[in-house]
């Protein structure tokens, strides 16, 4: 069926436009399926989470590293090179994550097709530092490898975009290191309560 | 579904919309996704923890807390997986709305 020949239109439906036609049948679709299952109370918690968050951004940003940083202690990753990666996609993607993750779920997958390539990096990158911490903790010997495989293979959702010899982690590392290297802290080897 | 939302989005792009109806889909089926996510985040979220915090918001809310309880909601990856299989629904709808104004 070509374009325009839409199958039969609903009575209910036939004085709106093409768009809000289709607009409504999804709208109601999600409605049926997803009732607002968050509560006032529970809204109130996220509420008061955001407003806080908007009034301390930098404080959020400075705890967002510190899970990440034990679990790299942990397995033991204390190459800086890697300390930067996931530090930087920590600070690209777990605010994402943590703040939306109505949006970094959802949009890492759709920003991807509209184009907005670097929130789907955040939003994956995200998602990949979760795993790594996951895996870090889990199988420390492991190590490099790992953290690498997670930070440049997760992103498949935007291997299109970045297809080439240009990686995700050469995104990560043009993109979003110079922002976050001078906010890491140094941590050694031997010094690991840094 | 990163599939099925390239092939949706091929269509749209291909369709005859104005590009401002186009954006609106997009917007329709962005919302679509999201509003898939914080239904089953609280369906795993440990009660217990969404109680305590939800008892006392402003005492309790920080961004540990916070944190905590979103990493321990999708720790096993099977919030994430339930998100992902309704947003497949979602965008099965949205093919079928789509077909049903003859974008196809």
């Amino acid at each position: 069926m070509a374009e325009g020949d839409a199958d039969q239109v609903k009575p209910e439906m036939q004085t709106l436009s093409r768009v809000e036609r289709i607009k409504a049948e999804i709208g109601k679709w999600v409605e049926s399926q997803m009732p607002p299952a968050v509560g006032e109370r529970y809204k109130k918690t996220f509420t008061v989470f955001a407003e806080r968050l908007a009034a301390n951004r930098p404080e959020l940003l400075a705890k967002l590293q510190s899970p990440i940083e034990t679990a790299a202690k942990v397995a033991g990753l204390l190459d800086p090179v890697i300390k930067v990666a996931v530090g930087a996609a920590a600070l690209y993607g777990g605010v994402t994550l943590l703040l939306r993750p109505d949006l970094a779920v959802a949009l890492g997958s759709s920003a991807v097709v509209l184009g907005k390539n670097a929130l789907a990096a955040g939003s994956a990158a995200a998602v990949g530092v979760y795993k790594f911490v996951e895996t870090g903790v889990k199988e420390s010997g492991k190590r490099i490898k790992i953290i690498f495989d997670r930070l440049t293979g997760f992103p498949e959702l935007v291997k299109d975009d970045f297809a080439g010899p240009y990686s995700p982690l050469d995104k990560l590392k043009d993109d979003m290191i110079p922002k976050v290297v001078p906010k890491l802290p140094i941590v050694k080897p031997g010094n690991m309560s840094a | 579904m990163e599939d099925k939302l390239r092939a949706i989005v091929t269509k749209i792009e291909a369709s005859t919309l104005k590009d401002e109806d186009k954006e609106e889909l997009y917007a329709t089926i962005s919302e679509g996704l999201q509003a898939t996510v914080w239904p089953v985040l609280l369906k795993y979220m440990p009660k217990e923890q969404l109680e305590y915090l939800a008892a006392d918001p402003k005492g309790r809310v920080t961004v540990e807390s916070y944190a905590k309880l979103i990493e321990d909601t999708i720790k096993d990856g099977v919030a994430l997986k339930e998100i992902e299989e309704f947003m497949n629904k979602v965008l099965e709808e949205v093919e079928k709305a789509l077909a049903q104004e003859g974008i196809k």
